[in-house]
């Protein structure tokens, strides 16, 4: 009796949050669809999860847009750049922090200093007047330098290295090795989850953000895909659409909806490409940096 | 903000060149020219000066100007070619030896303004750009704009100051002056934008009703539109009159302008009321009054539900898909409304003139003279430069210059794509065309016209030769024909504001009362806030600011 | 002897990310002096007129000031609370399911949410939402009038709230799961053999077990109770929805950058900067003294 009662409670749960994944993955399935289907249908609301007059124009559409492919050119440039410096500063700064403030007289200085930085800001306008006068507006420094400290991976990864046995360390310290090489030799390798959840979460920031590249870069060509996205769901096509033949008859066979639904698909690509590689990781990676004894 | 889009639309409905200098096909000679400035009596009397000095002089030394400029979106340059990359550039750089270059270019409004604002906070502003009112203002408060009084004189061409001329006592120009200094050239609105009734007559035709008169017979037109299934389909899928989150714009899409002036209520706008007061359109009692109209037909489901989230392209989209019959919009919004001949060939657009009121009148408020200002920065070293290529732009714009008549020819491509894009034009340019249309279909010829209108001409014939078979002359034709020629329908009665442009107060709390007001009309509209909302919010407005310009106003006009 | 050079490589480590933060965090915050200015940009912030607390009393005279303030505490708090409610009922159904393939795949899943960005999502949200969109012809399949819900200011900020946790709930099932991986399976046997029904064991085992966590959590989103979702907000709002949807940021954003109000958005953002450190401060202390916690 209660074992048949426990079963069923269990189908319970497993239907339950068989539904819940499903709800998580519905509006993207449904975009999914909609990318795929004919005009009319897309328009009128009649695609769910599944494409009514199926087609790929609005691909085809995607792949002549240039300056869809140039600013997702800019991204990638801008991901490898932006990570491997966020990648650096994040485990040049989380291991002398990770250091009692016994051990490192003004750690707790630095720490304050950067937490500081973190919450205040001089707002939007002095922020963008710094960057100007250094000359960067309109260049990828732009887009990397002013979010080169990634405070909150720098605080998990901090963390993790506070869990790493001091044993191991001393035992480094006496074959002769310095903070360097330990760090290297030793921290880094032992690592790989909280580096894998750092990376992830800096790849995934740089790739999201859209608001720098829309204030920083003064052309188009430099906007990253985030931006470039952002502008054309936003933007009014013109009106100057209507008044060419050529640009009329184009617009005609697709609805922006489509269209959009196509260009958010391929900007997910990177991103589901990279996630099931770290995703094994950031579980184990988050919980050590947060959740400490 | 509104105002800058349409206005973009207003100029591009310029491609070719809208007017003819004078109707009639007079000045053959000019564009024989390949430089029209030689023959002005200014360049006779001067042609000692070294070249540079001329309005078309090329100089010696390559000048570089910065520019930084709104985009246009859906650009149609044939590929390859951008906008800070195109013939019509080179051909303006190649006249002067002027070498531009863009300092930032964005398409989108809110993006372009959020460049502009910081360019001005960092005290960064490029040579020259084109900017609103607001910002026009801000930077000449800030001393950043040079004097353009002189160069102006010296250097304009006859041509742009034909156009200046053409406006009554200056007007345009006027707005671009601050303590008698030409401080900004303004772009120049012309006559005729103001909303017209655009309504699907085969629709009106197969309910076998007929093109309505009043605001009442509107009403009962959308009735039907919504309710008797015009186009057929069996299904309930017509939204009834399209509008515009904007409510009231100045030669706007899709917004209520009409429905307010049928009820003598002229918002966004200063008049004086019967006993001479100065008082706000926006929160007079008329307007309330029409607010009500809207809010009935919004709850009896006769305005587009949804017209709050709705772009522009979505509205088009309803046009186009056959689901909308009726709206408010200028007369250029021929070329949007023809695109739904496409899906369906038996939808007739036709435009009307806006309702009549009690007395017999199709009340309208004329357009600002101008509402966008091309500055230069006081830093830039050759601020003549800018003018002449104003100039030479124009030459280009209107066909003047044969030599301009080969670029990109037949494709269409936006004068915007030349790199200052100030639209000018003559005050009276949509009218003055209308008897050219008349005596070419006549005639049934475009010979002997003036090169930038024949364009126009041809696809009026064309069209009227077979109608609706080539859209894009179809699309000409219903804009600057048919269209046209209902602004000027004879009840027009004009209501002239006494104030344009922006006092000192609404420069600083402009933004926050426009929302207010804004707000409060779509919450009173939809019923999400009862009809009291109004004296509320004429009490706040006066509070936070409108009672201090009111007053502003009144010391404007009485200096007058 | 050592050590001090160690500590010499250290500050050397630190050396990059704190010039970048100087350059970067300290040099804009001179900016701050706005807020205090009657901004001129030809003069700069060095010549500016000093008008002392007039944009601040110019704040407060606008009405939108308290609404933009009471929008962002509620969305704000509306998000805190079903940020930590919802996360903690699905990782304690997740904690009941044994079947490890299943569990890790469900998993994978609501966990992607969180890597896309608001800009994607908003132009997915809006679809889903508009009159045709899936969700409005799945409320007429029902039998149902279809909602506007976006230009709604009755569900606007439901809508935020929902997509926020929809977007996040997955993600933030990670620190539960972890929490609850380390209880003592032996409780658990133990209370089977006392003939303790599955309930009595989530209430009296599952649950308290995870109340530290819980509560720590809760201390440490005190730090963003001003923080109401910018991206999120700006790519889904419009002006109907202003009244119950425009928040601190997103005003900063207009009257800064659209409307040059250079004095204003700079006081709204120093406010809102200092609310935010108080709150931060307290959150460390309370989460120092009762959880025994510290952030950093």
């Amino acid at each position: 009796m209660v074992k048949g009662n426990s079963r069923a409670v269990d189908m319970m749960i497993y239907v339950f949050l068989a539904f819940i994944a499903f709800l998580s993955m519905a509006p993207v399935l449904n975009t999914l669809a909609i990318s795929f289907s004919g005009k009319i249908a897309a328009m009128s609301g009649e695609v769910y999860f599944w494409p009514v007059d199926f087609n790929l124009n609005a691909y085809k559409s995607v792949i002549s847009d240039r300056g869809f492919f140039v600013s997702f050119g800019v991204s990638i440039k801008r991901v490898l750049l932006g990570g491997a410096i966020n990648f650096v500063i994040t485990i040049l700064m989380a291991y002398p922090l990770s250091k009692s403030g016994k051990f490192f007289p003004g750690r707790n200085i630095y720490m304050w200093f950067i937490v500081f930085c973190m919450l205040f800001s001089g707002g939007l306008i002095p922020w963008y007047m710094t960057i100007y006068t250094f000359g960067m507006l309109d260049t990828i420094w732009a887009l990397v330098l002013p979010t080169a400290v990634p405070v909150f991976n720098v605080i998990l990864l901090m963390n993790f290295f506070k869990g790493i046995p001091k044993e191991l360390e001393d035992a480094a310290n006496i074959d002769g090795a310095g903070p360097w090489k330990t760090l290297i030799l030793i921290f880094v390798p032992v690592s790989t989850p909280a580096l894998a959840t750092v990376t992830l979460f800096s790849i995934v920031g740089h790739w999201n953000s859209f608001f720098d590249g829309m204030i920083l870069m003064q052309h188009k060509e430099n906007w990253p895909l985030q931006t470039y996205i952002q502008q054309l769901i936003i933007s009014v096509n013109s009106i100057m659409n209507t008044t060419d033949p050529e640009e009329i008859k184009r617009l005609s066979n697709m609805s922006s909806q489509l269209l959009n639904a196509a260009k958010v698909m391929v900007s997910m690509v990177p991103i589901m490409l990279i996630y099931p590689f770290l995703q094994k990781y950031f579980v184990s990676g988050i919980v050590l940096g947060a959740v400490k004894e | 903000m509104k105002t800058k889009r349409i206005l973009a639309l207003l100029c591009a409905v310029t491609v070719f060149g809208l007017t003819a200098c004078s109707s009639g096909g007079d000045n053959g000679n000019a564009s024989n020219s390949t430089n029209a400035g030689n023959k002005t009596p200014q360049q006779t009397e001067t042609n000692t000066e070294p070249e540079a000095d001329k309005p078309f002089g090329k100089y010696n030394e390559t000048v570089t100007i910065t520019l930084g400029r709104q985009g246009v979106s859906g650009n149609n340059l044939p590929s390859g070619d951008t906008l800070e990359s195109n013939q019509f550039l080179k051909y303006v750089e190649d006249r002067l030896n002027v070498k531009v270059k863009y300092d930032f270019s964005v398409e989108d409004l809110d993006a372009y303004n959020q460049k502009v604002t910081l360019a001005i906070a960092s005290n960064n502003t490029p040579d020259v750009m084109v900017v609103d009112e607001q910002q026009f203002k801000r930077m000449a408060q800030a001393k950043m704009l040079a004097d353009l009084t002189d160069v102006y004189d010296q250097y304009a061409s006859p041509l742009i100051k034909e156009y200046y001329s053409s406006y009554t006592d200056d007007r345009v120009l006027n707005t671009g002056r601050i303590d008698g200094k030409l401080l900004a050239l303004p772009n120049t609105n012309i006559d005729g934008s103001y909303q017209l009734l655009w309504i699907r007559k085969d629709w009106l035709d197969k309910l076998k009703l007929t093109p309505p008169k009043s605001m009442e017979e509107v009403t009962a037109i959308v009735k039907a539109f919504k309710e008797q299934d015009p186009d057929g389909n069996n299904k309930a899928d017509t939204v009834g009159l399209l509008g515009e989150k904007s409510v009231v714009t100045d030669g706007g899409f899709f917004t209520f302008d009409p429905v307010f002036n049928v009820n003598h209520s002229y918002p966004k706008n200063w008049f004086k009321d019967s006993s001479g007061n100065i008082v706000y359109g926006s929160t007079t009692p008329e307007t309330k009054e029409a607010l009500k109209v809207l809010r009935d037909l919004y709850a009896a489901d006769l305005i587009d539900k949804e017209f709050l989230t709705r772009k522009w392209e979505d509205n088009a989209g309803l046009v186009s898909s056959g689901r909308a019959g009726i709206l408010f919009a200028p007369w250029f919004a021929g070329w949007a409304l023809s695109d739904a001949v496409k899906t369906n060939p038996n939808a007739d657009w036709i435009p009307l003139a806006v309702p009549l009121d009690g007395e017999g009148n199709r009340n309208i408020v004329p357009s600002v003279p101008s509402g966008m200002f091309l500055v230069v920065n006081k830093k830039a070293e050759n601020p003549e430069a800018v003018i002449k290529m104003l100039n030479v732009e124009y030459e280009g714009i209107r066909l003047i210059d044969p030599a301009s008549q080969e670029l990109y020819k037949d494709l269409g491509v936006g004068w915007q794509n030349y790199p200052l894009n100030l639209q000018l034009d003559y005050q009276d340019s949509l009218a003055r065309d209308i008897p050219v249309f008349d005596q070419a279909i006549k005639d049934n010829t475009s010979a002997g016209l003036p090169a930038r209108i024949i364009p126009r001409v041809n696809s009026v014939l064309k069209n009227n030769k077979d109608p609706k078979k080539d859209l894009p002359a179809y699309a000409d034709s219903l804009a600057f024909y048919t269209g046209a020629a209902v602004t000027g329908a004879k009840e027009i009665k004009k209501i002239d504001p006494i104030f344009y442009g922006k006092t000192a107060t609404m420069l600083k709390k402009g933004a926050n009362l426009e929302k207010l007001e804004n707000e409060t009309f779509l919450k009173i509209i939809t019923g999400t806030a009862p009809m009291d909302e109004f004296d509320k919010f004429v009490s706040t407005w006066k509070n936070i600011g409108g009672d201090e310009i009111t007053k502003e106003i009144a010391d404007a006009v009485a200096g007058k | 002897m050592r050590s001090r050079s160690f500590v010499w490589n250290y500050h050397v480590m630190l050396l990059p990310g704190i010039l970048l933060l100087i350059a970067f965090s300290v040099i804009p915050m001179f900016g701050i002096a706005i807020a205090f200015q009657d901004f001129q940009p030809t003069l700069g912030i060095f010549h500016s007129e000093w008008v002392g607390w007039d944009n601040f009393s110019y704040m407060f005279s606008l009405p939108d000031s308290k609404l933009i303030f009471v929008n962002t505490l509620t969305i704000a708090l509306m998000k805190i609370a079903a940020g930590l409610i919802v996360p903690f009922v699905f990782a304690l159904l997740l904690h009941e399911v044994y079947h490890v393939k299943f569990k890790r795949t469900i998993q994978t899943i609501v966990y992607l949410p969180h890597f896309m960005s608001w800009v994607i999502l908003s132009g997915v949200l809006v679809n889903l939402l508009s009159l045709d969109g899936l969700i409005n012809q799945m409320i007429k399949w029902f039998g149902g009038d279809p909602i506007m819900f976006l230009q709604s200011n009755s569900w606007f900020r439901a809508i935020i709230v929902s997509s926020d946790v929809w977007k996040e709930f997955g993600f933030s099932t990670i620190i539960y799961i972890a929490a609850l991986t380390s209880i003592n399976t032996n409780l658990y046997e133990a209370a089977a053999i006392d003939g303790a029904t599955r309930f009595q064991r989530l209430r009296h085992i599952t649950v308290p077990s995870l109340m530290t966590t819980i509560i720590l959590l809760a201390t440490l989103a005190l730090g963003n109770v001003l923080n109401a979702g910018f991206e999120q907000i700006l790519n889904l709002y419009n002006p109907i929805v202003y009244q119950t949807g425009d928040i601190i940021d997103t005003y900063v954003y207009r009257a800064g950058l659209l409307e040059i109000q250079y004095g204003l958005a700079t006081a709204v953002g120093l406010l809102k900067s200092l609310v935010s450190f108080l709150l931060i401060t307290i959150s460390y202390v309370l989460a120092a003294r009762f959880a025994n916690y510290r952030i950093f």
